[in-house]
């Protein structure tokens, strides 16, 4: 019979999309057929059919899985509406969750993760409950992987949607978060609602497919129980050619030491203290840093290695301590990284890329490569003939870069290194030639050893470059744009502003008073007098020259032991180290303006915050001479260049007015004080919006 | 049908026999994935038993995978077509058919 090769395509929809693992009786019936003189038009509908048919059947057999997960993702708005309440509620200003940055950040995303998982595995138990009631018992192993798994797929479902909103829709989708309640949510089919769908269905699926679906078994006549190791465990059934790498593990075992290290660069990697920076501290420093990242990333391994789950447990490919050493030589690069990411520096995707490029070389120079029989070739040039010039990796890398330059024009720097890592990863994978042989274990050890020192070296050097350097251009940003004229008084206030407005200076409260401005004395309107310059008829100009107050809630006003310093917002970035960051402007009058006598005020401010989300300006008049203070509202002003839709990246503050009516009539007469809320959209409200008010022009009636 | 199906075959039953058997009587082409999708259901319920052959050169070095029909699935065969004999026998010649 003449043996005819199956359309390329098709061939792999049959082997690879057709679920079960019983593919192969049918795509070798498949290519009977084919030799037998059937066309490739036969061939594709019968492949098309098979993928058709096997899936129906599968979802079919698991109506109820599917319905369930359907049923219990749509709760998912419902559920982020009460976690925002409970969140903004009573977490708030619970003790436990008040810590410094960067324990803020994981104390919130473990807060975050571990209610997100309670919702996700409510079902498993659920159906846990009446499985063990019918005394159809459940495999402890399969159901911590279900566990385990369902945090993985959520994560990385919702890491994988956040990515993609952030490249196609930039800033993100407005989300009205304030008007959320939880019965709104239920019959909520907005897109953000249903997109937020997702990621919880995908992990209800994964979680009940893996605890009640029963893995198919092979053929009943040939289905042998496998042998029970002395611990308990089932022995692994080992492939047939043991030069054939099982890439079916490595995800796992990659990303057990990614996270891993990453953790440990969590926990130890800072950049250098404001003050009082030592070189050698800074060696030792960056000796830890990279030394811990390699020695967790190859624990986190180990684990995984270990553990009953991996598929590695008997005769593994190639030995743990190979695969150790040549998996640390990526996680050194780790600590540079995550020091680049923190600090928002558009280097950040390089230094992934050069990662994942050095893991995949190293994996491609330890794993043997696959024997392929090739097949014979009859004619001279037959071969060439035959043989498509077609480079999918080549196309994939283009496409990644390409992907990454346009998110790196549109500033979106961290998204960008996403591509490029795989761009890194799939050329260092495909590009290297893999070891033709393998020579003597501990010599290809030795050389192991040598090639990490040497990575490991190279990486201590770069994190300390970083670390000096991004310690330089830190104290660059704080000092704000630098002033030849500026006397040494004014360099010490700004250092000491500098280290007061660092993140780590646990400040209860900040009141930030503007640089004072030379030759340019404030002019408060005289009582009593027309709201307009002498001699002419343009509005009153009164520059902001009044301090901002940083506090944080419950209190309403910066404490008395409020640390005072000079300099303007759009040059600093404060965070709150829990609970919600309030910001005030205030601005004092010399005297009384009567209401009446003013139409408008409006307020020039600049804008230099980079980070999404509206920010809106209220403002408030007060006569601060009666008792009680009273005040008149004007009312909120969205600042246009934050709102979504005109939102970009600025290096540059931008200038915006806003204009605020003054009522005729109202319980105040007069007013001594304009006080401006910052009021940004809940889920940035911990950090200071770097918007600065320049002046009020108040116009007369 | 792929139960009178694997019957009539005997142990030579795979995949491609299965799928011309069913052709022949039907007169329609049969998706070989169905076959395959319906046999796994038969399985799971122990109606059907596998088991794989050797690999051949044609076939790109996959083996055919061989089903017989178990004893329940035999009994189960004899139930039905005891039941659609006397369901048949009463019922009257439809339009067309010959008496």
């Amino acid at each position: 019979m003449k043996r005819r090769a199956a359309p390329a395509f098709a061939g792999w929809m049959v082997e690879h999309l057709v679920p079960g693992d019983r593919s192969d009786g049918l795509a070798g019936d498949l290519l009977e057929q084919l030799a037998a003189g059937r066309t490739s038009r036969w061939y594709w509908r019968q492949a098309v059919a098979a993928v058709a048919s096997g899936w129906f059947a599968l979802l079919n057999d698991q109506r109820p899985l599917l319905i369930l997960a359907l049923l219990w993702s749509s709760l998912a708005p419902a559920w982020t509406a009460c976690f925002n309440r409970l969140q903004d509620g009573a977490l708030a200003y619970a003790e436990t969750w008040r810590m410094d940055t960067p324990w803020s950040s994981v104390s919130a995303f473990s807060l975050w993760m571990v209610l997100n998982l309670l919702f996700i595995w409510t079902p498993i138990f659920l159906c846990l409950i009446p499985n063990t009631w019918i005394s159809r018992s459940i495999s402890r192993r399969r159901f911590r992987l279900a566990l385990l798994l369902t945090a993985f797929v959520f994560f990385a479902g919702y890491f994988v949607e956040w990515v993609l909103f952030m490249v196609f829709s930039w800033p993100g989708p407005a989300i009205p978060g304030h008007s959320f309640t939880p019965t709104a949510e239920l019959t909520d089919v907005r897109t953000w609602a249903l997109m937020l769908r997702i990621p919880y269905f995908l992990s209800v699926l994964c979680a009940l497919w893996t605890t009640q679906v029963p893995t198919a078994a092979g053929p009943c006549e040939e289905a042998v129980p496998q042998p029970r190791s002395l611990t308990g465990h089932r022995e692994r059934v080992l492939p047939a050619d043991p030069s054939r790498f099982n890439l079916v593990g490595l995800p796992g075992l990659l990303v057990s030491g990614f996270v891993s290290a990453l953790f440990a660069c969590l926990l130890l990697c800072r950049m250098p203290g404001i003050h009082g920076v030592v070189n050698a501290k800074l060696v030792v420093e960056a000796l830890v840093y990279v030394g811990m990242a390699a020695l967790a990333g190859a624990g986190g391994t180990a684990l995984y290695w270990n553990s009953s789950d991996s598929p590695f447990t008997s005769n593994p490919p190639l030995s743990f301590d190979r695969f150790a050493l040549v998996t640390a030589a990526s996680w050194v690069w780790v600590p540079v990284a995550f020091l680049l990411v923190v600090h928002h520096s558009p280097a950040a995707p390089f230094a992934i890329a050069l990662g994942a490029a050095s893991l995949a070389a190293g994996l491609r120079g330890a794993i043997p490569e696959p024997i392929i029989p090739e097949a014979p070739v009859k004619g001279m040039f037959e071969g060439a003939l035959r043989t498509g010039c077609r480079d999918w990796n080549g196309l994939l890398i283009a496409v990644c870069v390409a992907t990454a330059a346009w998110a790196f024009s549109r500033g979106l720097s961290l998204p960008a290194a996403i591509p490029l890592a795989t761009a890194g990863f799939v050329f260092a994978w495909k590009y290297r030639i893999a070891p033709a042989d393998s020579a003597d274990n501990a010599q290809v050890i030795r050389r192991d050893l040598v090639k990490l020192c040497g990575t490991a070296m190279t990486a201590v050097l770069v994190t300390l470059a970083v670390m000096v350097f991004g310690f330089a251009g830190r104290g660059y940003r704080l000092a704000g744009v630098p002033d030849s004229k500026s006397t040494v008084p004014n360099q010490a206030r700004r250092a000491q502003a500098r280290q007061a407005l660092s993140k780590s200076s646990g400040y209860q409260s900040i009141i930030l008073w503007p640089l004072p401005q030379k030759n340019e004395p404030v002019s408060p309107p005289p009582e009593h007098e027309q709201l307009l310059v002498p001699d002419t008829a343009h509005p009153l100009i009164i520059r902001f020259d009044g301090p901002y107050w940083y506090f944080q809630s419950p209190h309403r006003q910066p404490s008395s032991k409020a640390h005072q310093a000079h300099g303007t917002p759009v040059d600093y970035r404060i965070e709150a180290s829990g609970g919600q960051l309030t910001m005030e402007a205030h601005q004092f009058l010399n005297g009384r303006i009567p209401l009446s006598d003013c139409r408008e005020i409006q307020m020039t401010v600049a804008n230099r915050n980079n980070a999404p989300g509206t920010i809106s300006l209220a403002m408030l008049l007060t006569n601060s001479e009666l008792r009680g203070k009273p005040a008149v509202y004007l009312g909120q002003q969205p600042v246009v260049s934050t709102e979504p839709a005109h939102f970009s990246f600025k290096s540059a503050p931008v200038t915006e007015v806003l204009r605020f009516s003054v009522p005729d009539k109202a319980r105040l007469r007069t007013f001594n004080e304009i006080t401006v809320m910052f009021l940004p959209e809940r889920g940035r409200s911990y950090l200071a919006p770097e918007i600065a008010i320049q002046q009020f022009a108040l116009f007369s009636r | 049908m792929i139960l009178l199906a694997l019957v009539n075959l005997g142990d030579e039953a795979y995949g491609v026999p299965i799928a011309g058997e069913i052709e022949k009587h039907r007169g329609r082409e049969v998706s070989l994935g169905s076959i395959y999708a319906a046999l796994d259901r038969l399985e799971v319920r122990g109606i059907v038993a596998s088991r794989l052959g050797d690999p051949t050169p044609e076939r790109g070095g996959k083996a055919r995978r061989y089903f017989r029909i178990t004893d329940e699935g035999l009994r189960q065969l004899a139930d039905t077509r005891k039941v659609l004999e006397k369901m048949w026998s009463r019922m009257p010649a439809l339009k067309g058919e010959r008496a």
